[in-house]
């Protein structure tokens, strides 16, 4: 019925999130590309990791960052892609670990039987919990989620059967993997499969749904996109490589204490800001983001040793305010945007040569 | 010829879309103006410029000999111009007296609040009657009428009305209509946007044909309902 | 210890939930936006009580008055005005910046305290009244007298005046609301000074209660917003009753449960009533979703 461009305003009509969801993903630059891009990237970061084979300081660093960058590549498919700030990363990254550490202290099973259980966790408990936390939008869902990891943690320090407060301590011959290096290009892997997954959903029907539920859910819906379905499967996919990630981490760890897998801000909101930092809603941002700030976080612990304990927090917290406020498409978006302005001032002044 | 209310060359729109280019339009003080034309053709955005919702890129806006051009919306209101928005955009879960009180926001017609109010109720006996109601539990007309009356309680030089009749049973359209006429023998000015050409003509004492951004015609309202061209646009007559 | 006491200590302990949460509400019910950091509003008052008492000689209970207020006016107009505001029509990004805000603060009380426990004694802290036979601390009697008094003036504001109607259109639909005159940005920074204010004027008022740290902060925001989303988006009456439920319920529950696990308990109550009536017990339905979308 209405069809008036000047309502675009206020009553945003279907063409506009639908229209910016095909030109997201469905452009010209799809396919082939991104693939061939994305197969140069890995290989290029395995370059720099292999560099850094007898610098073990800066391949731990370098574990670390492709880990959060991985993780914040999971959780950008729900997070960027469908607009749902999800605060309840951390218990799927918290499932995937205990997972792996339970079935290892007490029924001594392998670690790799245990990562699978741990995907297949995550993804069902994301997939159950869909039903509740989806009926709250926009920050109501942010606070449920927040909420759900605030009284996981309680929970597991609680019960007696996850080790409590305590944790748990994968006994050391019990590790298979116990050399530093190693870890760093497994969780390159991690990275690929992250990233492989986030391509194949943003380039495929899913993400296209995911983008328009996120511009506008009502429109989304009204043009057939059920909102409800298509943020479980986002959400449960993102949760089940999350998971996937809180096994391996147990496993390069060799512990589980509660904090370090479900703290609210540490994890919880830690991998959403890789996200933002780098670029919500594209494939390179959270990877950059996941790279970038942890490195960042344990350089500035390095470097501010001197100084009080928590400036260097206070220092990312601040950051993350002026990234809000100044940077909303993170370092990715303005990386592009630079490129794409220096490419049109060139254009133009080719043009006038031309003449 | 000067009005009361004066638009000149107003270019506006949103963002990279222009809607607007370069429309002018002259209100006479107590006349009832509209502007007719399909949907799309800009008249929500000319209104909305207008009352400072919508920034203008170019042109001028003038009341009463003080321009407003782009001036804050809600400084707007205070120089004399009111809108009743499309949709009429009543405050849903506040009661019919307190829409019409906010209506008095604004310093000039707040100290006479509760006369206007009285007025508004003696000439709308239904929202008198509904006044503790939450306004969004009245009748598409009722609603409507809240609206205009909410629009009254500014005390504006220029009441603008953006399709008073939109979503109304085809009864309560007349009725509507009855009632602008009413108001503007009363004296008040009236600028009124339109899809409803027919009857909007035929209340207007002057009217203007939007199409794309752009005045196409100006004239008396008969002179217009007569006009061959806009009975084939429009009215549907071949 | 018998039933008595436990449900007027969760009255007590639910009087300073709702003090905590009428300030979130004021600006997530008006202003529609997330503050993640209004707990550390809340320890930032703490904090101010105790510098008062320990540099000036200052009770907490004239500092709350007289300092807390003032401050915390100031503070949350500020957040509004050079964050919030730019933010408006950007509900991720203000997530985003109100957590950076917490833990920008969080970590500053960390450096300037060293994580020191700050706490501030006076007589109140240790006064208590006998009431039916069941001993009642003085100090926590005033935050709930505190969370009475700020409701019964909001809730009259609200209702009875027109700047009152005026926030209440605001947070219906700001568009239309400056088409009455009505000036959003500044009646915004007006709400999110009133919650700052509060928020202070809170923290001062528990300073005799609890020890400040930096880490309080988070703890309180959490049942704030169990409080808020319980008590209704907006009614400040729904989160005066919604704290003294979560209060209440969270007693009970580390009584007759396990105290480690009344968190749990009061999760599940406000997961279940943010399911079943997202409105709130008392919010008036759809009101969730109007300038929302």
């Amino acid at each position: 019925m209405k069809s008036d461009p000047e309502l675009i305003s206020d009553e945003t009509s279907e063409a506009p999130a639908l229209e910016s969801a095909a030109s997201h993903g469905h452009g010209l630059r799809s396919g082939k590309f991104s693939w061939l891009a994305f197969g140069i990237g890995m290989v290029v970061l395995g370059g720099v990791a292999a560099l850094l084979l007898n610098q073990p300081y800066y391949l731990s660093l370098g574990a670390v960052g492709l880990l959060f960058a991985a993780l914040a590549s999971a959780w950008n498919i729900i997070g960027g892609y469908g607009g749902q700030f999800s605060l309840a990363h951390a218990v799927f990254f918290a499932v995937g670990g205990y997972s792996v550490a339970l079935t290892q202290v007490n029924w001594k099973w392998a670690p790799w039987p245990g990562l699978l259980l741990g995907i297949v966790l995550s993804t069902i408990l994301a997939a159950l919990l869909a039903w509740p936390l989806f009926r709250l939008r926009g920050p109501f869902f942010a606070i449920g989620t927040l909420a759900l990891s605030v009284v996981v943690l309680a929970l597991v320090t609680w019960m007696p059967w996850t080790g409590a407060a305590l944790g748990l301590q994968i006994p050391f011959n019990e590790q298979p993997i116990t050399s530093r290096p190693a870890w760093a290009f497994i969780f390159l892997g991690f990275l690929a499969v992250c990233v492989a997954v986030s391509l194949v959903v943003s380039r495929g029907r899913l993400g296209f749904y995911l983008v328009a539920v996120r511009d506008d859910q009502e429109a989304a819906s009204a043009a057939g996109a059920s909102a409800l379905w298509v943020k479980t499967l986002g959400f449960a996919i993102s949760a089940g490589l999350t998971g996937l990630g809180g096994g391996l981490y147990v496993m390069y760890l060799g512990f589980l204490d509660p904090p370090t897998f479900l703290d609210a801000v540490q994890i919880g909101a830690f991998i959403p800001l890789c996200a933002l930092i780098g670029g919500l809603g594209t494939i390179v941002g959270p990877i950059i983001g996941g790279l970038v700030l942890p490195t960042l976080q344990t350089y500035m612990r390095g470097a501010f040793s001197n100084l009080p304990a928590g400036v260097s927090e206070a220092i990312l917290g601040l950051v993350l305010i002026l990234v809000a406020l100044f940077f909303r498409a993170g370092i990715w978006g303005w990386l592009t945007s630079l490129v794409r302005r220096v490419m049109s001032r060139r254009a133009k002044s080719d043009e006038r040569a031309n003449i | 010829m000067s009005g009361i209310l004066e638009v000149t060359g107003l270019h506006s729109g949103y963002g990279d879309l222009e809607v607007l280019h370069g429309v002018d339009l002259s209100v006479e003080k107590g006349a009832i103006v509209s502007v007719v034309g399909a949907n799309g053709a800009g008249k929500s955005t000319l209104l909305g410029t207008i009352a400072g919702v919508v920034r203008p890129t170019q042109g001028s806006i003038v009341i009463d000999g003080v321009d407003i051009t782009g001036i804050a919306a809600h400084k707007v209101v205070g120089h004399g111009v009111a809108l009743v928005p499309e949709g009429r955009k009543l405050f849903p879960f506040l009661s019919v007296e307190d829409n019409l009180r906010l209506g008095a926001f604004h310093k000039a017609a707040r100290s006479r609040s509760k006369a206007t109010r009285d007025e508004i109720y003696d000439l709308f006996p239904r929202l008198a009657e509904r006044r503790t109601q939450m306004a969004g539990s009245l009748s598409g007309g009722e609603q409507q009428m809240c609206a205009i009356g909410r629009g009254m309680m500014a005390l504006p030089k220029v009441l603008m009305l953006d399709e008073p009749s939109l979503g109304l049973a085809p009864i309560v359209v007349e009725q509507m209509f009855g009632l602008i006429s009413n108001l503007a023998s009363s004296g008040l000015t009236i600028l009124l946007v339109e899809q409803n050409v027919a009857d909007a003509l035929e209340l207007s004492s002057r009217a203007s044909v939007l199409e794309q951004g752009q005045i196409t015609m100006t004239g008396s309202g008969p002179e217009l309902l007569a006009d061959p061209g806009l009975q084939s646009a429009y009215l549907g007559i071949a | 210890m018998g039933v008595l006491t436990i449900i007027i200590s969760g009255v007590l302990v639910g009087g300073m939930y709702a003090l905590i949460a009428i300030g979130l509400n004021a600006v997530f019910g008006v202003v529609r936006v997330v503050n993640f950091a209004h707990g550390e509003l809340v320890v930032l008052g703490m904090y101010t009580a105790y510098f008062a008492w320990t540099v000036w000689s200052v009770d907490p209970y004239i500092t709350a008055v007289l300092i807390a207020l003032p401050l915390g006016f100031l503070v949350g107009l500020v957040i509004q005005r050079f964050v919030v505001q730019r933010l408006l029509d950007e509900p991720l990004m203000q997530m985003f910046a109100t957590f950076g805000l917490l833990m920008l603060l969080q970590n500053l009380f960390l450096a300037f305290t060293r994580g020191e426990p700050k706490a501030v004694r006076v007589a109140a802290s240790s006064a208590s009244l006998d009431f039916f036979g069941v001993s009642v601390s003085v100090s926590r009697l005033v935050v709930l007298g505190a969370a009475i008094v700020v409701t019964i003036i909001l809730v009259v504001f609200l209702r009875q005046t027109l700047y009152g109607a005026a926030v209440r259109a605001v947070s219906q639909d700001r568009g239309t609301a400056a088409l009455m005159g009505i000036n959003v940005k500044v009646l915004y920074m007006v709400a999110f000074g009133v919650s700052g204010a509060i928020a202070l004027m809170a923290g001062a008022l528990m300073s005799p209660i609890y020890t400040a740290s930096p880490a309080l902060g988070f703890s309180f925001v959490l049942p704030a917003f169990a409080v808020v989303v319980l008590g209704g988006l907006g009614s400040i009456g729904g989160s005066l009753i919604g704290g003294l439920i979560v209060g209440v319920v969270e007693a009970l529950s580390g009584y007759f449960l396990d105290p480690a696990l009344k968190q749990a308990v009061w999760f599940t109550l406000f997961l279940a009533v943010l399911v079943i009536r997202p409105a709130g017990l008392f919010g008036r339905a759809g009101s969730e979703e109007i300038g929302q979308r």
